[in-house]
């Protein structure tokens, strides 16, 4: 799966079926299973990048799938991502200096 | 060990050469300018290529790669000029740790939830948001958010533990997307929030 793929199917593009409990207080889902916003706001960065600890994915994926105050931090959050990713991560090495490149480690393979 | 005859670097090309592009975004990103990353990235690959003997097959050469360009960049600033150090504060200074509420993101959401706005910003202005962070920064985001590095590997490559990564990615990140906002609203990209209460 591309980083790409990953941030859009952390933030569950395509199901439009999220805050359903109104008014920006998470679901009761289980009872005490569901993490305080205050900790998904906190996790958020570690749950996108993938270095949960202590805590499991789904249990963080839970809460930004049902609270509607706190999913939109994880959707601004991706888009940076993704803006980072679009800007710095295409560019790549001049043509010129791969051949020079390779014309330098020629010259010192040849030297020994 | 001696030398294999024909060929004294096995495997070189396959798995060293082939990082040349990130390598090259790295120097970039490091330098500032294409000259100077041009020049770091031959060098990389230079000493790379002279230790091929140490290091250590199927392992991650382009963090080995990485930690080679970073080492020789820091080396040439440290002879070139003083640096601003950063002062490495931990996150959690402030007690129970800096607001999990992050500030631009509240002032987005009444009037672009999605965060479109990313979308108008052209691409070399945040790549000269990310070129402005101080070194630490810059590193640890252009390693985690454009190369997908895992925290470890940044930490193993920066010589620096996790939590001091962790720090840093949240500092430099926010300091990214507080920039990138204000010149969308100045840009008029997205509306300024008025301060009040909605």
């Amino acid at each position: 799966m591309s980083i790409i793929d990953k941030l859009k199917s952390l933030i569950g593009a395509g199901s439009g079926d999220r805050g359903a409990s109104g008014n920006g207080a998470p679901a009761r889902m289980g009872g005490d299973d569901m993490i305080s916003c205050e900790d998904a706001l906190r996790l958020v960065n570690e749950f996108i990048d993938g270095e949960l600890e202590g805590v499991s994915e789904a249990r963080v994926r839970a809460h930004f799938d049902v609270c509607q105050r706190c999913y939109p931090h994880l959707k601004l959050e991706t888009a940076f991502r993704e803006a980072l990713r679009r800007a710095a991560a295409t560019e790549a090495a001049p043509t010129d200096l791969k051949a020079r490149v390779a014309t330098l480690l020629a010259d010192a393979e040849a030297e020994g | 060990m001696s030398e294999a005859s024909a060929n004294a670097r096995p495997g070189f090309e396959e798995e060293a050469l082939v990082h040349i592009d990130a390598v090259y975004r790295f120097a970039l990103r490091l330098t500032g300018a294409p000259d100077l990353a041009e020049d770091l990235v031959q060098e990389t690959f230079l000493r790379a290529f002279r230790s091929w003997g140490q290091y250590t097959q199927g392992t991650a050469a382009k963090s080995w790669l990485f930690t080679i360009c970073r080492n020789v960049f820091l080396r040439r600033r440290e002879r070139s000029q003083r640096h601003d150090e950063i002062v490495e504060q931990s996150v959690g200074r402030e007690g129970r740790g800096p607001n999990p509420v992050n500030p631009v993101w509240v002032s987005v959401l009444g009037v672009d939830p999605e965060g479109a706005f990313f979308d108008s910003i052209v691409d070399d202005r945040i790549i000269d948001a990310i070129n402005d962070l101080p070194e630490e920064y810059r590193t640890a985001v252009v390693l985690s958010d454009v190369e997908g590095f895992p925290y470890a590997e940044i930490a193993e490559l920066m010589g620096v533990p996790v939590g001091t990564v962790k720090s840093r990615l949240f500092r430099g990140r926010r300091q990214l997307q507080k920039v990138l906002y204000d010149y969308a609203v100045e840009m008029g990209y997205i509306e300024a929030r008025t301060g009040t209460e909605s």
